[in-house]
């Protein structure tokens, strides 16, 4: 470890009404935050401000953008955005509330429109976002200079086919942002694939991070919280070992953090199906990975998914997840594949059955998502410490090429909590 | 096409909204030609409806010009067969069908459940989106909460009952499904009948004061034999709501 586990201890970070600092719900040497983070109002308010609202957002892919005018609505943090291809072909990123009252102008998530019609007054502004007009403008403005009354854009930026966005005005890149992410992004998609449907949405019980501070290193819980994928007998025993802990071994992932909250699971080549053997030679070799980059605080990609053909050839797929923050409890999970363009109809069907069945089993992680808010709810309970202690060495497996930081197996908490570290910081900046 | 889209308040394909002139236009016609679209959508709806093809459900969106919605197929044959009334027998016979299967899928008898379906069974709950009326009524095939046959329901059944470490089924969640509203029509295949009924599933879990909440309608294929033993042979759950209010994973309908 490289970083300096002392370089946020000054910080006090915001003060909350009963005089809490959030300092104070984090332990920095221990490792530790009180489970009061998951479930506070007030701290979720302030996420939004300091986290959501400054956060490059991966929101939709190129190829639902294809012609112009056409539009797809989805969440930075709470707030609805459109995202549009103008006439001048460019993807732009709008706030999805009108400049003059504040009346949602597409109450449709996707479809195809020239320009954006407030219902409420008339206002209409084309896929910039600039104004174009208004009902009896003469009579109402007179001589008016329409481009001060612009839709709020986003920032935008296209990323391996991926539309990023964000609100944030102090001119961070997305490349900042990402880290070493990026470079598995990189890997993991592109912009020529095309949906292999619409997303999947259904909301959860839960704190948004629980979801993604799992999904910051998490290697440990498969063991237990997916026992039941080795008992239904789709994840075999390796042969000798037995029992649960070859689960854990059999899921031999690379993961490669960084100090932006990130984090890439690199799994080897064949998951989640294949057994593997850490006795061959290429145990941590790169060929052949799919990676799982989590982007802090709301974007999962994931590719590539490589699908031999009955022909032998393959094709290659990805997936754009998010978690939708719907307050302190709840958000709504979001799940999005995307395939090679020439894919054949019958592999799109098996690949859509493929994606059900597996829900069948990530119902898991869900409970924990839910248990943690049951338990953070008493006064004792929220005073209740997350511990993320167990510390490991950054082994950077012979001939890897990728950037980060990087945990090989057995892989310990330091990926999580560089992703508790960045929450504190984006936190605390907000307050300075 | 563009008044009545600028009644729902996206323009479609034309250019930049010419917001001068435009909006003279009296208002009286745009409602003639407002309701002259909606009644010949429902003429559309209702002829399709009597020809047997289930409902508008089924149909393909009206505006193909638009980003069209992939129409859910359900498999469902195209049944131009009369509707059964609730004093035929065969009725009788579906109903008991469908209250029995609801019935065991209550009582966490999930392996008897399975005996209910054919071996061919398709299952699917299409997702569903929130569109403008002009492009259908937002389900689309191409991407399923559920997209299942008889293999992979018979793995989600056995995690549902004989697995220690599912933790979303044990302890049991508290299910109740209501099942109403059925139509029977024969199909052109001697002894499947489409069934359409209502569901109302409420699950509770651990000592939680409310429910969670899931209400659709399904479209059944069922297979009668001879002796009146019926069997599901394809189910199309089409649900109210685009972003499930809940987890609903591994909750039959």
């Amino acid at each position: 470890m490289t970083l300096k586990r002392d370089s946020l201890a000054g910080r006090t970070g915001p003060v909350l009404r009963d005089g809490t600092t959030l300092r104070d719900l984090i332990d920095l040497d221990r490792r530790e935050v009180a489970m009061r983070v998951l479930a506070d109002p007030e701290l979720y308010r302030l996420e939004l401000r300091h986290i959501f609202a400054r956060a490059w957002v991966g929101l939709a892919h190129v190829s639902e953008l294809a012609n112009v005018g056409d539009f797809v609505v989805r969440h930075i943090g709470e707030d609805r955005v459109i995202v549009t291809r103008t006439f001048g072909g460019e993807i732009s990123v709008l706030l999805n509330v009108c400049a003059h009252r504040g009346f949602e102008l597409c109450a449709a998530e996707e479809g195809n429109a020239a320009s954006f019609k407030c219902p409420y007054h008339g206002w209409a502004f084309d896929g910039s976002g600039n104004l174009l007009g208004a009902p009896l403008e003469k009579e109402m403005y007179g001589d008016w200079d329409k481009s001060q009354y612009s839709l709020r854009r986003a920032r935008v930026e296209v990323r391996a086919g991926i539309v990023f966005a964000t609100f944030d005005t102090s001119g961070r890149t997305l490349d900042d942002w990402l880290g070493s992410a990026g470079w598995y992004i990189d890997r993991a998609s592109n912009e020529d694939r095309v949906p292999l449907g619409p997303p999947m949405r259904f909301h959860v019980n839960g704190n948004w991070k629980t979801f993604m501070d799992q999904g910051a290193g998490d290697n440990y819980h498969p063991l237990t919280l997916h026992r039941s994928l080795h008992e239904v007998g789709l994840l075999e025993d390796l042969p000798g070992t037995g029992g649960s802990r070859s689960t854990f071994r059999s899921w031999n992932h690379v993961i490669v953090g960084n100090p932006e909250g990130n984090a890439t699971f690199a799994f080897p080549p064949g998951f989640p199906t294949a057994v593997f053997d850490e006795n061959a030679e290429d145990f941590l070799a790169f060929e052949g990975r799919l990676f799982a980059s989590s982007v802090f605080p709301q974007t999962v990609i994931w590719g590539p998914y490589v699908y031999p053909l009955p022909d032998g050839t393959k094709t290659t797929g990805s997936a754009l997840w998010q978690v939708e923050p719907k307050g302190p409890d709840m958000f709504v999970m979001f799940l999005q594949n995307f395939i090679d363009p020439d894919t054949p109809e019958p592999v799109r069907e098996f690949l859509r059955q493929q994606l059900s069945a597996q829900q069948a089993f990530v119902a898991d992680d869900y409970e924990a998502n839910l248990s943690l808010q049951r338990s953070a709810r008493g006064e004792v309970g929220r005073q209740q410490p997350l511990r993320y202690f167990a510390q490991g060495e950054t082994t950077k497996p012979k001939g890897w090429p990728g950037p980060g930081i990087i945990f090989s197996p057995p892989q310990k908490d330091d990926g999580q909590w560089l992703f508790w570290r960045r929450w504190f910081t984006l936190m605390s900046d907000g307050a300075r | 096409m563009a008044l009545l889209a600028s009644l729902v308040h996206v323009n479609v394909g034309r250019g930049p909204l010419g917001v001068g002139g435009k909006w003279r236009v009296p208002v009286i016609i745009r409602w003639l030609r407002l309701n002259r679209k909606a009644s010949t959508a429902m003429t559309t709806m209702h002829t399709a409806t009597k020809a047997g093809t289930q409902t508008g459900t089924l149909m393909p969106p009206a505006d193909t010009t638009t980003k069209a919605a992939s129409p859910v197929r359900t498999g469902t044959p195209k049944t131009g067969g009369a509707r059964l009334k609730a004093s035929d027998p065969i009725y009788g016979d579906i109903l008991d069908f469908l209250i029995d299967e609801a019935a065991l899928l209550d009582d966490d008898r999930h392996v008897e459940w399975l005996d209910c379906l054919t071996d061919d069974v398709v299952y699917k709950m299409p997702v569903r989106k929130t569109v403008y009326r002009r492009n259908g009524d937002g389900f689309d095939g191409r991407n399923s909460h559920w997209d299942d046959n008889r293999q992979s329901l018979g793995l989600r059944v056995k995690r549902s009952v004989d697995l220690p470490s599912a933790f979303d089924r044990d302890p049991a969640p508290h299910i109740r499904r209501m099942v109403t509203n059925l139509i029977v029509r024969k199909t052109e295949t001697p002894g499947e009948y489409a069934a359409m009924s209502y569901m109302l599933l409420l699950r509770n879990r651990f000592d939680a004061p409310t429910y969670d909440i899931l209400s659709a309608k399904r479209e059944d294929l069922i297979r009668r034999g001879g002796d009146g033993t019926c069997k599901l042979a394809r189910r199309l759950i089409l649900v109210d709501q685009t972003a499930l209010g809940a987890v609903f994973i591994n909750v039959f309908m």
